[in-house]
């Protein structure tokens, strides 16, 4: 069923009757495109079609909102996805350190996937972990603390766990 | 559980729990589990201590907690009734927490807190300096319970607040008491709750409460806490607003990186709504009250609250012009008249109620009554969630309750109020930390981030790095804040990159004020603060970057110039293996940096272990170079030529010679060469400052022929003496007195009188440094 309407009743389990056809269309928008992600990894353009006719909303205003959000991707992403934190706390402790680290051992640049997929770097603002900063999230973990040692433990973890599972 | 039908089912749920929840008789253990803690890997200490406990045949209760707030420490356990208090727990000391702690009757030294090594370790959480001078309203249950089982929410008191409400308080009560207890918004600006309801709730037609929970300030995570740790405590300010402003929709709006806290909410959701305390007819009366959530999808700027109602519909997560307020009808989501408030204001609602609007303006200050949560974060020693009445200074918050700088370094600033937010210096320690006094610093409270900043780390590179927060989280709606935001950096990054300009500082600030003024909401409008604060009490800091060419805290690159100094080398050869361009140069007597090649990448400097790579002012080095003056010894001559009047005044004995308006010249002559001073300060009979008269002036009454012995000084002295503040640079002090043709310069404080110095001081103060210099140049 992905791509087409999500389930309306569930999600608008409150304002029942209160909303027109049309509200009740646009305000499921977030939700099915965070729906399609989940599925995907990312916003495949034919989803994004199929989305707009089951909504019924043209498909520029569908990219309007999708490319406004910064969770949204359009290409497809990593095996693993390394998140690392930017936000003051980690800054201020170092989060460039790491950040050049993982650009340089994966040769790719931040929003960037490694040749072989098997990396996406991100960057975020604050995973509100700022007690730990350091922090990086990696396929969705919270690991803080980092030190040098730890953060090389992590990136051959990434590396060996990746070979392993596609041999 | 069946649903209640009635306050008195409620009462009896409530008597029932409380005989087999949080009994005395079972000991119990709270495990954090929150976000920072479950990194740590208090799961894992959570399992092991059950299957400790089981392997030894004890009955204990096991709870995983929100967030307890000493997040550098954790995994943190606290075991009831005892009250011991456990820091970065392991699994494999599960066994031996239970032998002591449970089966026998001592605490676990070694899980114990301690200052250091040799001090005694604390036992209770209430007497580690942590959690000493806390007062928690709003985190009332974080340590407590267990998010997922509203049971436990109950036996706490939880939707005490709301069976009071039902039971004896009309909901204009409810809102009267909340506006009596003048709760201010706990978002950042900190606009009065009860005002903004009583607007909704005379707004007409469908009305909607919402929870703003899309916590974007890097730096602040007490909403997180608070959704992930007490999800019901959200829920019960939210259905009291909602009785008060008789609202029939609620909404939480969550941010995507809380995936817990969604979780959590969602599980509140479902037991309350099964309890019958959410939904339809509550208690049975006509009360209807339904819940939802809203998840984001990373946009800082849906925090803003018309932003986060255009999210919620699915637009673009744009500001919008008001008015219409969100509280007007045509304003909210979709239209309804909608009250939106910050996760923790809603949090603060129930215990308001419950113990009334007195109790609450009793904590706190007059302006700001309350607590308030804060993430105290960056370069301090105990990071984490602290909950303090407001009022309390800064200093206990970095000092008491962080447990001051890690490394005992020098403290620089504290960064308050994320990017909405600004920098305050060493000298504002003491200052209090309310709503107004943050204002009137520059910075704001915010949410209620607070990252400490120490001597390492650059002032330029925090404004920059703030900057490029707000410049790309910009929605790019209003051109102020999209191309403003995007000058400003490029300006930023032009000077950290050592490539400023004469002039960048003024643009800087006139750019920010127009960005301030120009923009549509209030996070454009507040975008510039941490520039301009950081400005305003570091300027010296963008000079060096800009004029020097110098970084002070080595952090930005491209600055200064490289050296290694021999003294500290220990000969290990890492800088040279680290520089890219073979700038480094091994010889016989170890290794120097070639400047024709080196780039400045900081490379070396970050590689050596010892710190023995130095990066040098321009003017410093050269003089290095040419006379070998050890560049410390240039660094003590720097700042002592930025000595101020003070320091001239206290090289010397103090001596102010005065007489009276009325005196005659000829003794006041005689005064002063008595006291073999060259200048005599004259005082009116108010005993203020009248003027002045000094050897020159001896000079003009006799060339006019004055007699000495009849004329009052009154008539032949000099009047409005220019006098200096003590705290005027030496610099300054010697451009003044040789513009205005001045010899005596009395130097104030406060007002009032501390010293005389005459040009011959100035010179004789600096007099050491110049010989010292001399010689080495000749």
């Amino acid at each position: 069923m992905s791509g087409c309407i999500p389930d309306m009743d569930s999600y608008y389990r409150i304002f029942e009757y209160e909303l027109t056809d049309e509200q009740r269309r646009r305000g499921v928008l977030i939700y099915a495109l965070q729906q399609i992600q989940k599925e995907h990894n990312y916003l495949p353009a034919d989803q994004l079609a199929r989305l707009s006719e089951s909504l019924n909303m043209p498909l520029s205003e569908i990219y309007s909102t999708a490319t406004f959000y910064k969770h949204f991707y359009f290409k497809p992403r990593g095996r693993n996805i390394a998140c690392v934190c930017t936000g003051t706390a980690c800054h201020v402790r170092g989060a460039g350190k790491v950040v050049e680290k993982f650009k340089k051992e994966f040769g790719i640049q931040e929003g960037q996937t490694s040749e072989d997929g098997s990396l996406t770097l991100e960057t975020v603002g604050c995973v509100g972990c700022c007690g730990l900063a350091p922090v990086i999230t990696v396929n969705e973990e919270v690991i803080g603390d980092l030190s040098d040692e730890k953060l090389s433990g992590i990136i051959s973890s990434i590396k060996d766990n990746d070979t392993s599972s596609s041999d | 559980m069946e649903k209640l039908k009635s306050i008195d089912d409620f009462k009896r749920l409530k008597k029932e729990l409380s005989e087999k929840i949080f009994r005395k008789d079972t000991p119990r253990a709270h495990v954090c589990c929150g976000t920072a803690c479950a990194a740590s890997g208090s799961h894992g200490v959570a399992n092991a201590l059950e299957d400790a406990a089981r392997d030894k045949g004890l009955d204990i209760t096991l709870i995983r907690t929100g967030c307890q707030g000493m997040c550098q420490q954790g995994p943190n356990i606290k075991l009831e009734p005892a009250g011991y208090y456990y820091q970065r727990a392991r699994p494999d000391q599960a066994r031996e927490i239970i032998e002591s702690s449970i089966k026998g009757n001592s605490s676990y030294r070694r899980g114990l807190y301690r200052d250091d090594i040799l001090s005694e370790p604390v036992e209770s959480m209430d007497d580690l300096p942590f959690y000493k001078k806390q007062l928690r309203i709003a985190l009332r249950n974080n340590d407590v319970i267990d998010p997922s089982d509203i049971s436990q929410y109950i036996v706490m008191g939880g939707y005490g607040a709301l069976r009071k409400a039902f039971e004896y308080m009309k909901p204009e009560d409810v809102l009267d008491e909340i506006d009596r207890a003048d709760l201010r918004g706990r978002g950042g600006a900190g606009f009065p709750a009860g005002k903004k309801w009583k607007h909704t709730r005379a707004a007409k037609g469908l009305k909607v409460v919402v929870a703003n929970g899309d916590e974007g300030d890097p730096g602040a995570f007490m909403d997180r806490a608070i959704m992930e740790g007490d999800p019901h405590s959200l829920l019960e300010g939210m259905l009291l607003c909602a009785y008060a402003i008789g609202a029939r929709y609620g909404l939480i709006y969550v941010r995507h990186e809380y995936p817990l806290a969604v979780k959590n909410l969602k599980h509140a959701i479902r037991t309350a709504e099964s309890l019958g305390l959410l939904g339809e007819n509550i208690f049975s009366t006509n009360f209807s009250f339904g819940v939802d959530i809203r998840e984001g999808a990373g946009a800082f700027a849906c925090g803003e609250s018309t932003a986060l109602i255009a999210s919620i519909e699915g637009e673009r997560g744009f500001p919008r012009p008001r008015p219409p307020r969100l509280s007007e009808q045509g304003g909210g989501v979709w239209g309804y008249a909608t009250n939106l408030n910050n996760i923790e204001t809603y949090a603060c609602v129930a215990p308001i109620i419950e113990n009334g609007s007195k109790w609450f303006r009793s904590i706190g200050t007059e302006t700001s009554p309350g607590t308030k949560v804060f993430a105290i974060t960056g370069k301090v020693k105990n990071t984490g969630l602290v909950e303090v009445p407001m009022g309390i200074t800064l200093r206990e918050i970095i000092f008491d309750i962080g447990g001051g700088i890690i490394g005992d370094k020098q403290f620089k600033a504290v960064q308050t109020g994320g990017p909405s937010g600004g920098c305050i210096p060493a000298q504002h320690l003491d200052s209090p930390v309310d709503f107004d006094s943050l204002a009137k610093l520059g910075s704001i409270m915010g949410s209620g981030g607070m990252v400490v900043l120490d001597e390492d780390t650059c002032m330029v590179d925090v404004a920059r790095y703030f900057l490029s927060f707000t410049q790309s989280e910009s929605c790019g709606k209003c051109p102020p804040c999209r191309i403003g935001t995007y000058q400003m950096l490029q300006i930023l990054e032009r000077i950290t990159s050592g490539e400023g300009r004469h002039g960048d500082i003024e643009t800087l600030i006139s750019l920010g004020k127009k960005i301030q003024e120009g923009s549509l909401c209030g996070l454009g409008q507040s975008a510039p603060n941490p520039v301009l604060s950081t400005i305003k009490y570091f300027r010296q800091e963008f000079e060096e970057h800009i004029y020097d060419n110098y970084c002070r805290s080595n952090a930005c690159k491209n600055m200064g110039v490289f050296a290694i100094n021999p003294a500290e080398c220990v000969s290990c050869g890492l800088c040279k293996d680290a520089c890219a361009y073979n700038a480094v140069v091994e010889t016989r007597k170890g290794y120097y940096i070639d400047r024709a090649y080196c780039v400045k990448c900081k490379a070396c400097h970050t590689a050596c272990p010892v710190g023995a790579v130095k990066i040098r002012r321009q003017s410093v080095s050269r003089l290095e170079d040419q006379f070998r003056i050890p560049a410390e010894d240039i660094e003590i001559l720097a700042r002592r030529a930025r000595m101020i009047l003070k320091d001239v005044v206290r090289s010397k004995p103090i001596k102010v010679v005065t007489c009276k308006k009325d005196c005659k010249v000829a003794d006041a002559v005689t005064i002063m060469d008595g006291n073999n001073v060259g200048s005599i300060l004259v005082f009116d009979d108010t005993k203020q400052l009248a003027g002045i008269f000094t050897e020159r002036d001896i000079m003009h009454c006799f060339a006019k022929n004055i007699s000495f012995v009849d004329v009052p000084i009154g008539s032949v002295m000099t009047p409005q003496p220019i006098t200096l503040d003590a705290s005027t640079d030496i610099g300054v002090a010697v451009n003044v007195m040789s513009e205005k043709k001045i010899r005596h310069l009395p130097v104030t404080e406060n007002e009032e009188i501390i010293g005389m110095i005459s040009y011959r001081d100035i010179v004789s103060y600096l007099l050491p440094e110049v010989i010292f210099m001399a010689e080495d140049i000749y």
